[in-house]
């Protein structure tokens, strides 16, 4: 290799030297400092293109422009979509209501918002998971990956690596912003996590619909709260107690 | 991952729920979209930032290439090709949005170099030359350059992408170093060697 050979490697590929640059440098000292001198810039213009920062929400607003976006071309696609969307709503609706009118005679039962947060997740997990099989499976890190949505991860231990996760998104639900919903394999089917950071509601509280029901506990102070949610019957306890002690909240 | 397993797993027999082959596909395509986000947005992030100088259209291009590529997903033939392929759709958008209807921007909107903790004064001021040096090449110099360290791409694959013939690529390669070397190394540039590639052009 000629100093010329050299030269034109060493600047249109130094991260990479081929051995016969190295083999060049090492018999001769002047291009042995050449390639020196160039690998310590090449180092310095490389941190500095990769010192950009990128913005902390990036992630999440581009998996939620995708989500939005597929509901609207679902919607807009057919007819029956749009009948059923109406229809979603209307019974949202109705059970806001329904829990609404409720509330109005037994105050010891859900706020307003308790009740409009029980008929959102209801008719969310109807939307959602109508598709889910308890034969699919996501990844932890799939799931960790959701979790950094409201600031949280799971930490690595036996219980959590074998939890059997079926589905995992972050979802935006009204009043709670942005949420982790997970979904899991319960004793009686599919389980519904939602993991929340900015919780409106401080007091545990019961919610149920015909199929499912669930329980709404806030973790702390803070805003981070679990919503569980399965078929009737199912051990919602036992689940939150296995979930609720491995976040590792890193908000 | 392998994609075509998982919707192997998403037509299996299900034992809960009713399945629609239609919403089955889309669940694998959302997967597919969430992996390569997680993947490669940074890196598309920080190119779009060095093309645009600056961080709102930086974050539109991002989103908008996506949104694109969220659309055509279905034309992505394999995981190995998401890459250059995202960084062609990329370029696309911020010609289509934003290159074609503004000069090259030379001012710097706000400064985005991280600063570590770990530096001292004098490095972050270096860094602050290197920025502005790298941020001062020519377009068809810098180009290549930061496909080759962000992307990692090969000069072959820069040159895909960029639609140039792999040897104008190294061309441009070494003239954008070459550029550097004569404000950060103190050294006479290697005009022997670049006089040279000019015969070749020719």
């Amino acid at each position: 290799m000629n100093r010329k050979e050299f030269i034109l490697e060493m600047l249109t590929n130094p991260q990479s030297p081929s051995s016969s640059l190295l083999e060049a440098a090492s018999n001769n000292p002047e291009l042995y400092e050449l390639l020196k001198d160039q690998q310590a810039l090449e180092s310095r213009i490389i941190e500095t293109i990769n010192s950009v920062e990128t913005p902390t929400d990036l992630q999440l607003r581009l998996n939620a422009a995708v989500r939005n976006e597929t509901r609207a071309g679902i919607f807009a696609a057919s007819p029956a979509a749009n009948a059923s969307s109406f229809l979603a709503v209307a019974a949202s609706l109705l059970i806001a209501m329904g829990i609404a009118w409720g509330f109005l005679f037994d105050a010891a039962r859900l706020s307003p918002a308790e009740g409009l947060l029980s008929a959102e997740v209801f008719s969310h997990i109807y939307e959602e998971t109508a598709t889910l099989t308890e034969s699919d499976s996501v990844s932890m890190a799939l799931v960790n990956q959701v979790m950094g949505a409201v600031g949280g991860q799971f930490l690595e231990t036996e219980a959590t690596l074998s939890m059997p996760f079926a589905f995992a998104r972050p979802c935006l639900i009204s009043q709670q912003g942005m949420v982790a919903h997970l979904v899991l394999q319960g004793q009686r089917g599919l389980v519904n996590v939602f993991v929340m950071s900015n919780s409106s509601s401080g007091r545990k509280f019961q919610i149920a619909d015909d199929r499912f029901e669930g329980s709404y506990t806030p973790l702390a102070s803070d805003g981070t709260a679990l919503l569980v949610v399965g078929e009737k019957g199912e051990s919602l306890d036992s689940i939150q107690a296995l979930i609720a002690p491995n976040i590792d909240w890193v908000i | 991952m392998d994609y075509s397993a998982d919707d192997k797993i998403l037509e299996g027999p299900g034992t809960g729920f009713s399945t629609k082959p239609r919403a089955k596909s889309q669940n694998v395509k959302e997967l597919l979209y969430l992996n390569l986000v997680e993947e490669h947005y940074q890196s598309l992030y920080r190119y779009a930032f060095w093309l645009a100088k600056n961080k709102a259209i930086a974050e539109d291009i991002v989103q908008e290439t996506f949104l694109r590529a969220w659309r055509s997903l279905d034309s992505l033939q394999s995981e190995t090709s998401a890459k250059p392929w995202l960084f062609t759709i990329l370029r696309r958008e911020n010609y289509r949005l934003y290159s074609r209807n503004r000069p090259e921007m030379t001012m710097l909107d706000e400064q985005h170099i991280e600063d570590s903790s770990q530096d001292e004064p004098g490095d972050m001021m270096d860094k602050q030359l290197l920025y502005k040096a790298i941020m001062d090449l020519k377009a068809e110099y810098r180009d290549p350059l930061l496909l080759q360290i962000i992307g990692g791409f090969s000069s072959q694959e820069i040159a895909a992408i960029l639609a140039l013939k792999p040897s104008t690529v190294l061309t441009r390669l070494f003239r954008a170093r070459n550029r550097l070397n004569e404000k950060f190394l103190h050294k006479e540039a290697f005009d022997e060697v670049e006089f040279a590639f000019d015969t070749e052009d020719a």
